[in-house]
């Protein structure tokens, strides 16, 4: 499976650097925060490191509802020509929405992209809803668009959802079915999967995502999608990357910042910032937990096995790391638990991620019975969303 | 067959058109009878119509022109053609028919192969599926479902340019079509070979050409085992129906570990419960199947 950097704010040489790590294997870049013409010295710049690296550019279309908003945080967003603001009616229309995926293939058509992210909207509650619908016929229309402009690349629809839509057995069975039986498909699909829509993004928990019935409808829609013959690639996935892997994704995404790491729509929207920046953590393969380096200087002398054994780890032996190598060694970290974990066979697959999630277990326990202060409930129940997604995947997956 | 004509009747209704009828078989309200049209060996089929329930009538008389309907726009090899005999209205005794022809097929159907204990090797359990999904792409291009795929209606012929031979489609659904059936609870097709979205109330709503990959699936599971994936012998409807919706099968592998994992692997997949996790392009199926033989 692909690791891609998750573009952001203040990317500095962050990308070149991962690609020379070889952990990841290219970028999608975000159009709020990557100029047009930036694109083309910035591919040039990836080449020359890596010359089979992937480069993607997620329009971001689906902020669209938010431009008219006066708080609205839609950084360079308004500068590509495809974006307007939208109602949500006006969408109802067919005609709309072609126009806007023509004017979204004529505005990237000429970037060197190596694939061709095409634009959708965010659906936020449930598959069976006006946005739903909309979605679709963006899904529907995106290859007979982009077949318009004679161009050889393969073109993604973008899939971008809040993770109540999959909550709903019922209405997520039927919209996989429609998604799968498409008479002119895209080659595949971006997928997001965001937790919360206007609240303020550190009001939105870990477990929103880290939930047993999200994470295993995630992993069926790579499941579904990949075994009908779509590429999956999967922005924001961060550490639950090996199991969209497992269940037949072929990219998955993270980046240096939090927000880049997990997806709400409540990045475009103006909230309250300001203060300290986040602590520096490490990612321990064993923990699949980010710690801070105290935290791991103090229990890497009990439970070596916390480390995870990387190049990146001699970042971290010399103290606290420059902010910048955090995420170079997030990559490395998940890059590895990738590599390690899936396999063809999907039974394998998913037996190798259920040993990952209970060593991790073990590792927890191991932890708190030196008397460490590891929040052992809180992530007990972090092991648990794991495991129980695992097998709720099965089920869903009839494997 | 309700009111299975006398065939000495049949024989001299026809006798300007047919020659040297005999009877070969029945179901429902058809029997099919081989003659001679213009000199060429053809099953000959007769439709019995109801005289009593209107709606009954219609929707017999309905279903056989959408049956004609389906294989003129279906032909190809994997098809049973039409023949010589156009549909017609006969009247035996008072009783009303429709008679049409169809080519005569030299064969045996799967279902009488699996009584025998048959066991096919490799080379012929791909070429069965290829011909399914080419039949089934064919009746995808049309906007029909077949709805009744099963051993019953493969007919395996001696012939290694055309192996397989589909028949029936008497049931066959037009997609946005009028539906012909007035009762929305019926659900056409033969219980043990339907897929598990025929039993959801709306289902001709969302039906598509994946409950005929269901179907297809299930009849080269059954046709590679010699055992159902899903019905147990002996049990009652509503159990079935029930192992329909809830029982997944054992693997192909498990009664066949002879055969390659990659082909058991597509058969089970067809066989999935929810129609996303059936592979929907027939194409790249076609060729995964192709690459195994």
């Amino acid at each position: 499976m692909k690791l891609f950097a998750q573009h952001g704010y203040g990317p500095g040489n962050k990308i070149i650097n991962g690609l020379k790590d070889n952990a990841i294997d290219g970028v999608i870049f975000s159009a709020r925060y990557e100029k047009i013409e930036k694109i083309p010295g910035d591919a040039k710049d990836i080449n020359s490191v890596s010359s089979h690296a992937e480069i993607l550019l997620d329009p971001e279309f689906y902020a669209c509802f938010y431009a008219h908003q006066p708080d609205a945080k839609l950084g360079g967003l308004n500068e590509w020509p495809y974006f307007s603001t939208q109602r949500r009616s006006q969408l109802e229309s067919s005609e709309t929405v072609e126009k806007i995926l023509a004017d979204t293939f004529d505005t990237v058509v000429d970037l060197p992209l190596t694939s061709i992210i095409a634009p959708n909207i965010f659906i936020p509650r449930s598959f069976n809803s006006i946005e739903a619908v909309i979605a679709k016929n963006f899904i529907r229309k995106t290859q007979q668009l982009f077949k318009k402009t004679g161009d050889k690349r393969n073109v993604f629809a973008t899939l971008a959802i809040d993770r109540d839509t999959l909550l709903d057995q019922t209405e997520f069975e039927a919209f996989l079915n429609d998604i799968t039986a498409l008479d002119n498909p895209p080659d595949g699909f971006y997928i997001i999967v965001g937790g919360g829509i206007t609240d303020d993004r550190t009001k939105i928990s870990r477990s929103e995502l880290i939930h047993a019935d999200v994470i295993a409808g995630w992993m069926m829609l790579n499941f579904t999608l990949s075994i009908n013959g779509f590429k999956v690639i999967n922005g924001f996935s961060d550490i639950l990357t090996p199991f969209l892997g497992c269940a037949g994704g072929y990219a998955g995404a993270t980046g240096w910042w939090s927000n880049l790491r997990m997806f709400s729509m409540s990045r475009y929207i103006n909230t309250v910032s300001g203060g300290r920046l986040p602590t520096i953590r490490y990612l321990s393969n064993a923990l699949l937990n980010r710690i801070t380096h105290d935290e791991r200087r103090a229990f890497v002398k009990l439970i070596p096995e916390i480390n995870n054994g990387l190049p990146r780890d001699s970042d971290y032996e010399g103290g606290e790391p420059e902010r910048k190598v955090e995420v170079l060694q997030s990559w490395e970290a998940i890059s590895h638990l990738n590599n390690g974990n899936i396999v063809s066979d999907i039974d394998e697959s998913l037996q190798s991620l259920e040993n990952m999630v209970n060593r991790s277990e073990r590792t927890y326990t191991n932890l708190a019975g030196y008397g460490l202060p590891v929040n052992r409930e809180a992530n007990r129940e972090y092991m648990e969303a794991l495991m129980e997604s695992i097998q709720a995947f099965r089920k869903n997956a009839e494997i | 067959m309700e009111h299975l004509s006398d065939i000495k009747q049949l024989q001299d209704s026809l006798k300007e058109k047919v020659d040297k009828l005999s009877y070969l078989a029945q179901g429902g309200f058809k029997a099919v009878y081989k003659g001679y049209v213009h000199e060429r060996l053809e099953a000959i089929k007769v439709v019995y119509i109801p005289g009593d329930i209107e709606e009954e009538r219609i929707e017999l008389i309905g279903r056989v022109k959408r049956e004609i309907e389906a294989l003129d726009k279906c032909n190809s090899p994997e098809f049973v053609q039409l023949g010589s005999l156009p549909p017609e209205p006969i009247n035996i005794n008072g009783i009303d028919y429709i008679i049409y022809s169809e080519e005569y097929l030299d064969g045996e159907n799967l279902r009488s192969k699996v009584s025998k204990n048959y066991k096919p090797d490799l080379s012929e359990l791909v070429q069965l599926t290829k011909t399914l999904l080419k039949a089934i792409k064919l009746l995808k291009e049309n906007d029909l479902i077949h709805r009744d795929i099963k051993p019953d209606n493969a007919i395996k012929l001696k012939s290694p340019e055309r192996p397989f031979v589909i028949l029936d489609l008497g049931i066959a659904f037009k997609i946005h079509g009028t539906a012909l059936t007035r009762n929305s609870m019926f659900r056409p097709g033969t219980l043990p070979y339907m897929a598990p979205e025929m039993f959801n109330p709306r289902f001709r709503e969302n039906l598509d050409y994946r409950s005929d990959m269901y179907s297809a699936g299930v009849t080269v599971y059954e046709y590679a085992s010699g055992v159902h994936p899903i019905r147990k012998r002996g049990e009652d409807a509503y159990t079935t129906m029930y192992r329909i919706l809830k029982t997944q099968a054992q693997p192909l592998s498990i009664l066949r570990p002879d055969l390659p994992s990659d082909f058991c692997k597509i058969i089970d997949q067809l066989i999935k419960k929810l129609p996303a996790l059936r592979p929907a392009s027939i194409q790249m199926l076609l060729k995964k199947v192709k690459e195994l033989s």
